[in-house]
């Protein structure tokens, strides 16, 4: 009797479940949100649908609806397969789009358990339709994989922060930080990455260059493999040039390129006051480029040279603070960190906004050269 | 009421043919001796016939002196002698190989027993082979194993306790074990199942085993049954308990746990890091061919989010022109492999390996070409029954390859649920299964750590002062670990 009630509940019971064979889905891989003329959302859905004799694995369907929910059902017109998002690795939004706010759009992103918490976001400045329905991507699977992949091993290398729809949300939902995504833009038929785009909570307001990236994770995360390049003031290292050099090597500009950088930072708000920090920077790396011909057996001038990086990341550091603090955005989270250490004068998402333009912060870096390579 | 001697010639040779249904091997012989008529009879391929005319009839009719029993016992050179007055003792002993002498109108005939048994002699193992040690195996005859076993633990403290169990055709049984050594209660248990059958046969050891095992409503053996002798030896000397049947090549151990079903004697000839890394291969390669054809079926008809992207287009691919849903296909190319292994189990050698050429490259082969099955499940299937033949135990590996048919079928209806349930269901089953009364599934539960090094690693010998405690040996320390380390050689620093 209780194996029979058991067979009937596996096999009745089985029915229960419904069943999605492979071969019958569109697993969407990658979603665009684009804003139309008339105010409503042009999805662009990147798909893999398995047909017999299809040689192309990737379709890309798009449809117009109010709702991202809305915009599947408006695309499962287009298609045999049923659409499912259990494989969405990718989700672009349009700036336009973005400016009025991200998370009415990216409700279903949260709410259906279905759709990983682990998918790329990013923001694109043309229709996120034509970045995915672009020609060049390096013939993989489709343009959504090619973009995907692409944001995977910027991440890896440190050259953009963190996109995942967690971390997104995590800044989104602390008070006193906001959160950054990588921006792309169609170069040539190709999408790549321009920088990264800032946010006020959700909303879009502003898209940095490269360099401004990499001054902004500077302050926001620690490095562990990263480079950047840097110029000096061309005559900053003038006495130190080789004497028995044939060339001239004072000569040109002073570019410095540093490698396996390794960063250390800590942020001290100042008791009770949320708008005056300082901020400490510990940088190590390896030297791989300098333009000019340096004498770096003498450690003076090894010792000047790391001054004089000091000297301008410093600089961009607080240029850098600057463009945020124009724009009113806090991606580092010099609130959050407030609010960490301080329990009174409490930073909220409201008052934040308004204190940014009076952040001050004292910068304090310091910088050391681990190998220089042969200089012989 | 059995005939009793004495009695006349004529009724004595009538009697005596009568009992053995008139049978054409029979061979009486009368010899008038010094006016004494002596009856010499025996069953003629049962005994050795050198013997019988060097050793006795020769001496028995060159003597000028009338005979007597006793003249018989005393002046005959044959060690084993009996005598015997029952009419059906006397028959059932010349069917063993004895030759029975009677010298009319004594109260008992004397029997000699010359038996002339046909066995194979040593020969190498084939179901358990190794790659490295002995290859020696057991054969058929009971006196050449124990004597291939007297000969490996030449102790005194070797006991081979004799039973005999049968009621129609009666088999000798031995349990064999170290005194000093095996736990009391391990061999009791085996004696006392051994001698509460009450069976009309047993054909063969690994019946007996099933007769004697906890539990015979699961698939898993409980006790090991082995053809190799180092083996047999190996368990002995650890503490174990064995049983030998005549007539049967193949060795009982017990008491087992389940990972014992996974060591094979050559993780000992090894170097303790091969014989370590062999053995967890095994384990892993056991879960895997559980899980893996599951896992394929699960993923495709309900979790697609599982499946990793860089893998989805090639699965998806392979897929789309499979017209079963995945259980099915599945089922189908597990009982494919089923079925090449019993035919291949089944034919001569030379006709098996054309077989498994035919049925799995062309077979396969074809069933991709035509959309029959996706590449990726061949794979899979292919890997999980390799995997599954890495088992050192037959039993085990077969009992691996079935437990995967519910669980497929499982995953079909609930997926990943199903597999789970399948998996719990799977160890509350192992849990509760004992070996001889012992917990089968220890060291893992009850939890015993010291006993990691024998059974799931194989740690090396300098670190392995104690036996396994799960074995409840009588001496619990094989060597002292602190004197062991110490090392006295030449060049010593």
């Amino acid at each position: 009797m209780k194996w029979s009630s058991i067979l009937i509940i596996v096999f009745i019971l089985a029915g229960c479940i419904p069943k999605s064979y492979i071969e019958t889905l569109g697993i969407i891989t990658a979603v665009g949100y684009d804003l139309t003329e008339d105010q409503r959302i042009r999805g662009t859905l990147v798909m893999y649908q398995f047909d017999t004799a299809e040689a192309s694995t990737s379709q890309v369907v798009t449809g117009e609806a109010d709702t991202s929910k809305g915009i599947r059902f408006a695309t499962s017109r287009l298609t045999s397969h049923q659409l499912v998002s259990g494989q969405v690795r990718l989700e672009i939004f349009e700036s336009e789009l973005a400016k009025r706010g991200m998370m009415k759009y990216m409700d279903t992103l949260q709410r259906d358990a279905a759709i990983s918490d682990m998918g790329f976001l990013a923001t694109s400045e043309v229709p996120s339709e034509d970045l995915l329905k672009s020609g060049n991507d390096e013939d993989r699977p489709n343009t959504g994989n090619y973009i995907q992949e692409l944001i995977k091993k910027s991440i890896n290398e440190e050259a953009i922060p963190n996109a995942v729809l967690t971390s997104f949300l995590h800044d989104y939902y602390d008070a006193g930080k906001d959160p950054i995504l990588p921006s792309l833009t169609l170069d040539e038929d190709k999408a790549v990455i321009n920088g990264i785009s800032l946010f006020q909570d959700d909303r879009y307001v502003h898209t940095t260059s490269h360099e401004n990236t990499f001054y902004i994770m500077l302050m926001k995360q620690e490095f562990e493999h990263g480079q950047f390049q840097i110029q000096l003031a061309d005559d900053a290292l003038k006495k130190y040039h080789k004497k028995e050099s044939i060339d001239k090597p004072g000569d040109g500009a002073l570019h410095v390129s540093i490698h396996e950088l390794n960063t250390e930072h800590d942020i001290h708000p100042s008791k009770g006051d949320p708008t005056n920090q300082s901020f400490t920077l510990k940088m190590e790396g390896r030297l791989l480029e300098i333009t000019q011909d340096i004498d770096l057996k003498n450690k003076e001038a090894v010792e000047a040279l790391e001054k004089q990086v000091e000297k301008e990341v410093k600089e961009h550091l607080q240029e850098t603070l600057q463009i945020l603090i124009e724009h009113q955005v806090d991606p580092v989270g010099f609130g959050a960190k407030y609010n960490a250490q301080n329990r009174t004068n409490r930073v909220t998402k409201e008052n934040w906004r308004e204190q940014i333009p009076s952040l001050q912060v004292d910068f304090d870096v310091s910088f050391k050269l681990l190998r220089y390579g042969i200089s012989e | 009421m059995s005939l009793l001697l004495p009695m006349k010639k004529e009724e004595y040779l009538s009697s005596s043919k009568e009992l053995l249904n008139q049978s054409p091997d029979l061979v009486q012989k009368v010899f008038n001796h010094e006016g004494q008529l002596i009856i010499v009879q025996f069953i003629h391929y049962q005994i050795n016939k050198d013997q019988l005319e060097d050793e006795l009839l020769e001496i028995i009719t060159k003597s000028n002196r009338p005979w007597t029993n006793e003249a018989l016992l005393n002046k005959i050179p044959i060690a084993s002698t009996k005598q015997e007055n029952k009419m059906d003792a006397i028959i059932e002993q010349m069917i063993h190989g004895s030759v029975c002498i009677y010298i009319e109108g004594e109260k008992e005939a004397t029997l000699f027993a010359l038996p002339n048994q046909e066995h194979r002699s040593l020969n190498q193992a084939e179901t358990e082979s190794l790659v490295f040690g002995p290859q020696v195996s057991f054969t058929e005859s009971l006196m050449t194993n124990l004597n291939v076993i007297r000969w490996r633990l030449d102790t005194s403290d070797l006991v081979t306790e004799k039973l005999i169990v049968g009621e129609r055709i009666k088999s000798e049984i031995r349990i064999v074990y170290l005194k000093s050594l095996a736990d009391t209660e391990n061999v009791d248990t085996i004696r006392q199942r051994i001698s509460d059958l009450k069976v009309p046969e047993v054909e063969d050891t690994s019946v007996l085993g099933q007769l004697i095992e906890d539990s015979s409503s699961t698939v898993f053996p409980q006790l090991i049954f082995t053809e190799l002798p180092d083996r047999f030896c190996q368990a002995i000397v650890k503490g174990r308990v064995g049983v030998m049947v005549d007539k049967s090549p193949t060795m009982l151990i017990g008491p087992m746990n389940l990972f014992s079903f996974f060591e094979s004697t050559e993780d000992l000839y090894m170097r303790w890091n091969m014989g370590s890394f062999i053995r967890l291969l095994r384990f892993i390669s056991m879960a895997l061919s559980i899980i893996l054809t599951p896992m394929y079926v699960a993923a495709l008809t309900f979790h697609y989010e599982i499946i990793p992207s860089t893998l989805l287009v090639s699965l998806g691919q392979s897929r789309s022109t499979v017209p079963f849903p995945p259980v099915l296909e599945a089922l189908l190319l597990e009982m494919l492999i089923e079925l090449l292994r019993e035919a291949g189990a089944r034919l001569p050698t030379k006709v098996g390996q054309t077989m498994g050429i035919v049925g799995g490259i062309v077979l396969g082969q074809a069933a991709v070409e035509a959309g029959f099955t996706s590449n990726i499940l061949i794979i899979i299937i292919a890997l999980s029954a390799l995997a599954s033949f890495t088992a050192p135990s037959y039993l085990m590996g077969t009992a691996v390859r079935i437990i995967r048919f519910p669980m497929i079928l499982l995953a079909g209806a609930w997926g990943i649920i199903g597999i789970v349930f399948a998996l719990s269901f799977l160890v509350i089953h192992l849990l509760k299964q004992k070996s001889l009364g012992r917990p089968y599934l220890s060291p893992i539960y009850p939890l015993q750590w010291g006993d990691f090094n024998e059974s799931i690693f194989r740690v090396p010998f300098q670190k392995n002062a104690e036996r396994s405690k799960s074995l409840m040996t009588k001496d619990r320390s094989r060597y002292n670990e602190s004197k062991a380390a110490e090392r006295n050689d030449v060049d010593r620093l």
